[in-house]
């Protein structure tokens, strides 16, 4: 028989894709509102507001939340849930202002972090020319 | 009956009998003179003698006045006439033997036209003849006016009615000195009239009255009462306590029919706006106000709160009392004290949040509570509330208030309602559930009405209240006519529970969507939702549009001349009987046949 599809009206959902199915956690570990839904900064969810994916650890969040943690000195670039240094994954393909602000943030604390593991270094070598 | 020689026996008093004298022909004499017997003879020259022997007696005026007493005739009450004839005639007999003794005899003779007078046959007798000839006393001129001078020739009814009381009745009234009696009498049958007037001529709340109150009061009441009582004290000027008298029975009225007045609002308005004047007339009317609230608060327990009325006429009626009290008083004092009964018993009502809401949004005629939507349509112009601490024009709340009094809260029908619940969430969901399938089902036209609406609920429930009914507003918004895309936790009351799958050819188009979706949306991707989806299909050149489970099943027959309900089932994972629908539908339409235990294609 013949049957063609001459018109859609489609309803869908979106959702956050986390590119890793044994996710199970759906929740934004620093607002506790779920991945799909809307940060505690937003008024609605979506493109304004992606999920920002760990690539270090498996920890994801809201993009404003990962910020807001990110913009404190004492988070020293880490994960908040596992305290690994946090990276996450670049796959968009625009990078909008908070993106970028995230990318900065997270680099910042790279060459803070590097700094003081300098400093280390040289108050190690001033030591050692201390006792010679 | 008792007669004087029995009480005599049993209380002797001493009388001229008792006097044991020489002078007991005298005193023969002159008893048999004062014996009544009217009109009162000219006393012999025998008489004479005796009398002046006997009034030098010791204490003759005391033994004078027990005789009196003792023998005083009885008074027969039949009509009016007959009676004042009589008492005039006694009266007369008595202040002739006064005066040819030269004695003041009044206090005896007075006494004893008191207790005729305080006899309830007495009372009556007048009673009855001012209620039938009170109105008729204006035609005649009070004998107070200087220039008093009856009509000459043309002497009607009423002109009798006047002479008879002036010349004849109020006399013997003055004589008597019993003013207050008589003055007592007319008040009361001057309340009478009253009454009866009101009662008779004002029962219609849909009218106004107390203009005609005072206009009968002024020309028929007034003037006959004043030349009635003008004659009696020259003082009287009791205008402004008569027209007090009028309106409170007026409001008493008034008061009875309450529950009615407020049931037929708004037509009964005429009534609310005349008990407003009434009760603001005087300070007095505590008691009256107090009396109002008890009636109504009796008449919604007997007559409203019972499961036998529904919910929809319990509103109209919430709504009516909320008008009609503050017609009677704007302060909203009383309309606190009689609408709390009703918000006690409407919050424990199933069905009320839902029939609020359809209330409030439905702009149709068929909505029956049609008010709550034209409410919700003026809450713009609606002056926004100012904060108790800092409002500049802030007064104390009336002294009759209740200690929890709520002035914004009771007099805005919307608020009132809203403010029966602890929360607004439960409205809130609501509003979300029913804009919800509106949204889903849209139309362009739809939106912007909806927007509308949402605004004007906003002004009334909190703008931030309505955050999840705005990201679903804004779902749609971004949404196209092809595609749909919903945030998914933000419709869960609108998402039913997966039926069945799709057929895989839909599901391959489909995935265009999803690719065009995923190109502009970071790392999203899309779930159809095919119990909301629907799709435009040619069949054998002819276009449905159907569901995505009716598609599936059909898409089915693409390259299969004969398919099983088991098939159906299994291969799109779907119940039954919802399988059993569909291919009922597409054998309906004339698509399918049905043979034996399978569907065939019917070309």
């Amino acid at each position: 028989m013949k049957v063609e599809i001459v018109d859609w009206q489609a309803v869908a959902s979106w959702h956050w894709d986390l590119k890793d199915d044994s996710i199970t956690d759906e929740l934004c570990g620093i607002c506790r509102v779920a991945f799909d839904g809307t940060c505690p900064n937003c008024k609605y969810p979506g493109n304004e507001c992606p999920l920002i994916l760990g690539a270090g650890c498996q920890h994801n969040f809201h993009l404003h939340c990962i910020l807001q943690w990110l913009e404190q000195d004492t988070s020293k670039g880490l994960c908040p849930m596992c305290r690994q240094v946090f990276e996450f994954r670049k796959d968009f393909n625009t990078v909008t202002k908070d993106i970028n602000s995230l990318l900065m943030l997270i680099d910042g604390h790279k060459s803070m972090r590097d700094r003081e593991v300098d400093e280390e270094f040289d108050s190690f070598d001033d030591d050692l020319r201390m006792n010679d | 009956m008792i007669s004087t020689d029995i009480i005599n026996s049993i209380f002797p008093r001493d009388t001229l009998n008792d006097i044991e004298t020489d002078l007991e022909n005298d005193l023969a004499l002159f008893l048999e003179w004062i014996s009544f017997k009217p009109p009162l003879m000219d006393p012999s020259p025998r008489i004479r003698v005796a009398i002046k022997n006997v009034v030098n007696i010791n204490n003759f005026n005391g033994y004078l006045h027990n005789s009196i007493n003792n023998n005083f005739p009885d008074i027969t009450i039949t009509t009016i006439d007959e009676t004042m004839m009589n008492i005039k005639q006694v009266y007369q007999f008595y202040s002739d033997i006064g005066k040819f003794l030269g004695l003041d005899i009044s206090p005896i003779i007075n006494y004893k036209f008191q207790i005729l007078l305080e006899k309830p046959q007495f009372q009556h007798l007048l009673i009855t003849y001012f209620d039938d000839n009170l109105l008729q006393f204006d035609d005649c001129l009070s004998p107070v006016s200087p220039k008093f001078n009856p009509p000459a020739g043309d002497k009607g009814l009423k002109g009798d009615t006047g002479d008879t009381f002036f010349y004849q009745y109020l006399p013997i009234f003055n004589q008597l000195n019993v003013g207050d009696n008589i003055m007592k009498i007319v008040v009361s049958v001057l309340i009478k009239k009253i009454k009866e007037y009101i009662l008779n001529n004002c029962v219609n709340y849909e009218l106004f009255f107390i203009d005609s109150i005072n206009q009968w009061i002024k020309t028929m009441i007034y003037p006959n009462f004043k030349i009635l009582l003008r004659s009696i004290d020259a003082n009287f000027n009791y205008l402004s306590e008569i027209l007090t008298i009028s309106h409170n029975e007026f409001i008493s009225l008034r008061i009875n029919q309450i529950f009615d007045m407020v049931k037929a609002y708004p037509q009964s308005e005429p009534g609310l706006i005349e008990l407003n004047k009434c009760l603001n007339f005087k300070n007095e009317s505590h008691n009256q106000r107090d009396r109002l609230v008890s009636i109504f608060l009796d008449k919604i327990d007997s007559e409203l709160l019972n499961s036998g009325i529904n919910t929809i006429n319990l509103i109209k009626m919430y709504i009516k009392i909320i008008k009609s009290f503050l017609i009677i008083d704007a302060k909203g004092v009383l309309l606190d004290k009689v609408i709390r009964p009703l918000r006690a018993y409407l919050k424990h009502r199933d069905d009320i949040i839902q029939k609020l809401v359809i209330g409030l949004i439905d702009d149709s005629s068929s909505n029956e509570l049609i008010a709550l939507n034209i409410e919700l349509s003026k809450s713009e112009k609606r002056k926004l509330k100012i904060d108790e601490f800092s409002d500049l024009n802030w007064v104390p709340d009336p002294i009759d208030a209740l200690p929890d009094f709520k002035n914004f809260k009771i007099k805005d029908i919307i608020e009132s309602l809203i403010s029966i619940f602890d929360s607004k969430e439960i409205f809130i969901n609501e509003f979300t559930k029913f804009f919800g399938n509106k949204l889903i089902n849209r139309s362009d036209n739809d939106i912007s009405k909806i927007l509308k609406l949402i605004n004007l609920l906003k002004l009334r429930f909190g703008k931030n209240e309505f955050f999840n009914l705005d990201i679903m507003i804004q779902d749609i918004l971004n949404s196209s006519p092809q595609l749909t895309v919903l945030s998914h936790l933000y419709w869960s009351d609108i998402i039913p529970e997966s039926t069945g799958s799709v057929h895989e050819e839909l599901n391959k188009e489909f995935a265009h969507f999803n690719k065009n979706f995923q190109k502009k949306s970071f790392n999203r991707y899309l779930k159809m939702i095919p119990e909301l989806s629907k799709v435009t299909l040619k069949v054998n050149g002819k276009n449905y549009q159907v569901d995505m489970h009716h598609a599936s099943v059909i898409m089915m027959f693409k390259d299969k001349e004969e398919v099983g309900l088991d098939e159906v089932v299994r291969e799109l994972n779907m119940n039954e009987y919802n399988a059993g629908n569909v291919l009922k539908f597409w054998v309906e339409e004339g698509v399918l046949l049905k043979l034996g235990g399978v569907y065939v294609t019917n070309d």
